[in-house]
């Protein structure tokens, strides 16, 4: 039989090599797959490292003693705001040990949270960088959020706290707008994160005239696992949705990619809720001062309108009666001269009368007087013409004596017509017939009055008739002074 | 005129618009009453898909769904 030993006697030998050969303690950067806090508070785990392509290259079981645990749980989350679960990456402290009945181990002393940090930044920077290549970092941000934003899809775990308290402050704080909301449940936590949200988000695709937004909400307290966040599957599939996409998922500390790609970002599902409501009641608000304006500029633009029409109606009868007394003055002014004008025009026809009458007496003489000379002239004419007539030969003397007597008696005989004529024409102009057209003639001290100003106050006139003549004293004067 | 075809942004932006007339006074008397209740439909509109009305309201709160269950139906 060949030399051998006990199971145990190898394993103490392990252990005896591991600690003479591995006997300090080694920073380790691993990744935590499994974990899980046993009844007396140790916490085992599986630390894994993954190549590029994401295949296990190596992998060790560790355990935190119970005595170190709380500490580095509680430090780690204080730092980081990631829950201390499967799935982070972190730089731990540890001591190799091999029992020999468990196998080997690494246990833990220290970690050193600004590792994880660290890590999720550079995890979330390539993210974003891939996005930013493809063009989509932003593209959601891009979208305007509809007005107003009252239907809102919800992506959350139904079972959540998260939820309940969304709902709950919408319906309470929300006075009673219009909100609508639809849950499309997904897992909030842990690996089916990224597939299970980008189902709902597909889901919500299908119907997205429906809804406004998306709200992808998470309750929770100061520390949750945001591991399933971190993936640029999901960050793509939120930066390139095509409604605006509302985050809640409840970081306290720190943003998520999904945050950063996200139309808008809140902290808390109650945050989300609030932002929805504030939304709302600044709609409300600015409808309700718009109709304070209208009212108040209604009002405003009736006032002016009013007193426009004040200022025109009170201007209105002034001017009226301001044209009318201009009229009134006028009328007035022409009647004041309108008799004066028709006395004078009858003063002149009078005077004219008067004058044409006194020069009758003298033309009739004067006519008279002319008649008799040519009358006598012509006679004379004839006597000297019969005189020389003897002196020439008698026959003829004779005929041409007679001749000239015939037309001599022609002659006369024309001129009485042409006298005839000319006393009918006087006439016709005479006194008498001036008297029957109703003017007369005044007279004082024998003489015509021809102009007033030849009275004085006490006159006697004489008034001349067709039939006879009356007298008066005059007792009043007045002369036209435009005369 | 009517505001079925409008959404609640235009009919924002419209309301804005005839406010900023009304104000600056650019507005006929004669137009005035209509602006007005044009403003004054816009206004309704905007409320109602704002919030919901005190019927609706009060319909969903007395519709069966939320009355306490009838005992008779329980099967057990």
């Amino acid at each position: 039989m060949a030399e051998s030993i006990t199971l145990l006697d190898l394993s103490r030998q392990i252990k005896n090599a591991i600690a003479q050969g591995l006997p300090s303690t080694y920073w380790v950067r691993a990744e935590i797959s499994e974990g899980r806090q046993n009844a007396n508070g140790h916490y085992y785990c599986k630390f894994i490292e993954k190549n590029e392509a994401g295949l296990d290259v190596a992998s060790a079981s560790g355990v935190i003693w119970a005595g170190t645990f709380m500490g580095i749980k509680a430090r780690f989350e204080r730092e980081t705001g990631q829950a201390f679960t499967a799935g982070i990456k972190v730089l731990v402290n540890v001591k190799v040990n091999f029992h020999e009945r468990y196998g080997l181990s690494l246990v833990v002393n220290a970690i050193d949270p600004s590792y994880t940090l660290g890590d999720m930044v550079r995890v979330r920077k390539m993210i974003l960088a891939r996005l930013e290549k493809e063009g989509i970092a932003r593209q959601n941000q891009l979208i305007p959020l509809p007005r107003p934003l009252l239907r809102i899809a919800i992506i959350t775990s139904p079972t959540a706290a998260g939820y309940g308290d969304f709902c709950n402050h919408l319906e309470e704080s929300g006075a009673g707008f219009r909100f609508v909301t639809k849950l499309f449940p997904a897992v909030m936590q842990g690996n089916g994160v990224e597939t299970s949200i980008i189902d709902a988000l597909r889901q919500i695709s299908m119907e997205y005239q429906n809804w406004d937004a998306v709200a992808i909400i998470r309750g929770g307290g100061a520390v949750s696992d945001f591991n399933g966040f971190e993936t640029y599957p999901l960050a793509a599939a939120v930066a390139s949705f095509k409604l605006p996409v509302i985050t809640g998922i409840g970081h306290e500390r720190d943003e998520t990619v999904l945050d950063l790609v996200a139309n808008i970002r809140c902290k808390t599902p109650t945050a989300v809720a609030d932002f929805l409501v504030a939304g709302a009641q600044r709609e409300l608000d600015a409808l309700n001062v718009l109709s304070t304006r209208m009212h108040r500029a209604s009002i405003n633009v009736l006032a002016v309108w009013k007193e426009r029409f004040a200022a025109y109606s009170s201007r209105l009868a002034p001017a009226f009666s301001n044209s009318l007394a201009v009229w009134k003055e006028r009328f007035a002014a022409l009647s004041t001269r309108l008799v004066p004008t028709f006395t004078n025009a009858l003063e002149v026809r009078k005077t004219m009368l008067n004058n044409l009458l006194l020069r009758i007496p003298g033309a009739v003489h004067s006519v008279c007087l002319r008649e008799d000379s040519r009358r006598q002239k012509l006679a004379m004419r004839m006597e000297m013409l019969a005189k020389s007539a003897t002196r020439q030969q008698s026959s003829e003397l004779v005929r041409k004596t007679d001749r000239l007597a015939r037309a001599t008696q022609l002659l006369l005989r024309a001129e009485r017509l042409r006298i005839d004529t000319a006393s009918k024409s006087i006439r016709l102009a005479g006194p008498e017939r001036v008297f029957s057209l109703g003017f007369s003639l005044t007279t004082v001290n024998g003489k015509a009055v021809r102009d007033a100003s030849q009275l004085k106050t006490g006159d006697v006139i004489t008034t001349q008739f067709a039939n006879g003549q009356a007298q008066s004293r005059v007792e009043n004067i007045n002369v036209n002074k435009e005369q | 005129m009517d505001t079925t075809q409008l959404t609640y942004a235009q009919a924002m932006e419209e309301l804005e618009a005839i406010v900023e007339r009304v104000e600056r006074n650019e507005m006929d008397i004669d137009d005035l009453t209509e602006r007005l209740k044009r403003a004054q439909q816009l206004v309704k509109f905007c409320r109602e898909r704002l919030l919901k009305t005190e019927t609706e309201v009060k319909n969903i709160l007395s519709s069966d769904d939320l009355q306490a269950p009838n005992t008779n139906d329980q099967p057990f």
